[in-house]
């Protein structure tokens, strides 16, 4: 059995809207993510009861999600991963093997999403506690009062590193890792390099479950 | 009552909740003397600003099935094969952002606080296998949170929107 089997049907539910957003999501990665400090979320889904024991071996291969043409940059990033991918689960007892023998692989992909994030307007008020709150409650606005009762509503674009294991031998997908932060512009001192890398580990420090 | 009306009203309950599963369902025909069911495909769900994405996954998908698996089993029905059960069910899933302002407020600045969810959606269909008409639906929205343990969450979801669902009748 090949890789190429086990994500068939994954392939043929692809939309080309997707696969698009594949493509956008790595074009913007080599573009924006120049400089990470927004906060980076990781988490995992999996299926109970999948036996990932380090004692297994693994390798990592090409997603299906991926543009088959990779500019110069994208590859050399979707490299980074691959490399501490296999770094990450090495180091936790996993045993690299050739693509047609190993009993897990894994498989990165990014994706990009329109997201909305809100900031108290306090900021312009005197105050300098600004509050950025992702997906989370903002704090109740006790004490504001004209002006500083408003609160800006923000876009951002929303990059998402996503790592498929797969199952050779159940010729299944057995875990879903990701790790989502936002975009910025460029001028961070976090190179794309560096944010890459770092949300493979954050992903890959929930493996296994 | 319209599938899109149905969701804008359960979306409108449930945006003042934590993190509970809002359900509803429609019984659309008679489930009397249908014993058998079998899956079907599992269509993207693109309603009121829900879309799939990577959550639904093969992973969600078996995870959604086993539930069904033993909710209908509970009933008293049993699986058989595509072409001779006595419904199909189908199911889909999907998320969206909210930004939940006071008032409903739109726009990009907004009058007190404001603060960002993120919802999912899973539907249920059970179809006739002859007619493909839908003769049970069923739906449920929640607040995804970020460390929320998805299994539970959407084993709960299934349990729950199946609530209502009527045991097998001879």
């Amino acid at each position: 059995m090949t890789f190429k089997h086990l994500t068939h049907s994954r392939i043929a539910r692809s939309t080309p809207r997707q696969l698009l957003s594949t493509a956008s999501a790595l074009a913007g990665l080599v573009v924006a993510w120049g400089c990470g400090t927004a906060p980076m979320h990781a988490a995992a889904d999996w299926e109970r009861g999948a036996n990932l024991e380090p004692s297994k071996t693994f390798a990592v291969a090409r997603s299906p999600f991926l543009p088959k043409e990779l500019t110069t940059e994208q590859a050399a990033l979707l490299a980074i991963v691959e490399n501490t991918t296999k770094n990450e689960l090495t180091k936790k007892g996993y045993h690299e093997a050739a693509a047609d023998q190993a009993d897990l692989i894994a498989t990165p992909s990014f994706i990009k999403r329109k997201r909305s994030d809100t900031v108290d307007a306090s900021l312009y008020c005197g105050s300098y506690d600004v509050k950025v709150t992702q997906g989370t409650l903002a704090p109740p606005a006790t004490a504001l009062q004209g002006t500083c009762e408003e609160t800006y509503i923000t876009q951002y674009d929303e990059g998402t590193l996503l790592i498929d294991m797969y199952d050779t031998k159940l010729s299944e997908l057995v875990w879903h890792g990701w790790a989502s932060a936002e975009m910025p512009q460029a001028g961070s001192s976090v190179t794309p390099q560096q944010f890459v890398e770092r949300a493979t580990v954050d992903i890959l420090n929930k493996f296994p479950p | 009552m319209r599938w899109s009306g149905c969701l804008t009203l359960l979306v409108a309950l449930g945006c003042g909740s934590a993190s509970a599963v809002n359900t509803q369902h429609e019984a659309m025909g008679t489930l009397t003397g249908r014993a058998t069911y079998a899956f079907s495909d599992t269509p993207g769900l693109q309603e009121q600003g829900f879309t799939t994405g990577h959550l639904f996954n093969p992973i969600m998908q078996r995870r959604i099935r086993d539930a069904l698996s033993k909710e209908l089993e509970a009933r008293g029905y049993v699986p058989g094969p595509a072409d001779s059960a006595s419904m199909l069910v189908t199911f889909s899933a999907g998320s969206r952002q909210d930004v939940v302002t006071q008032g409903d407020q739109k726009g990009p600045i907004v009058q007190g606080t404001a603060y960002t969810i993120d919802r999912g959606a899973l539907v249920l269909h059970f179809l006739d296998p002859q007619s493909k008409a839908v003769i049970w639906r069923g739906w449920g929205d929640g607040v995804l949170k970020a460390d929320d343990d998805l299994d539970q969450k959407v084993r709960a979801a299934v349990h729950q929107i199946m609530a209502p669902f009527p045991a097998k009748t001879s």
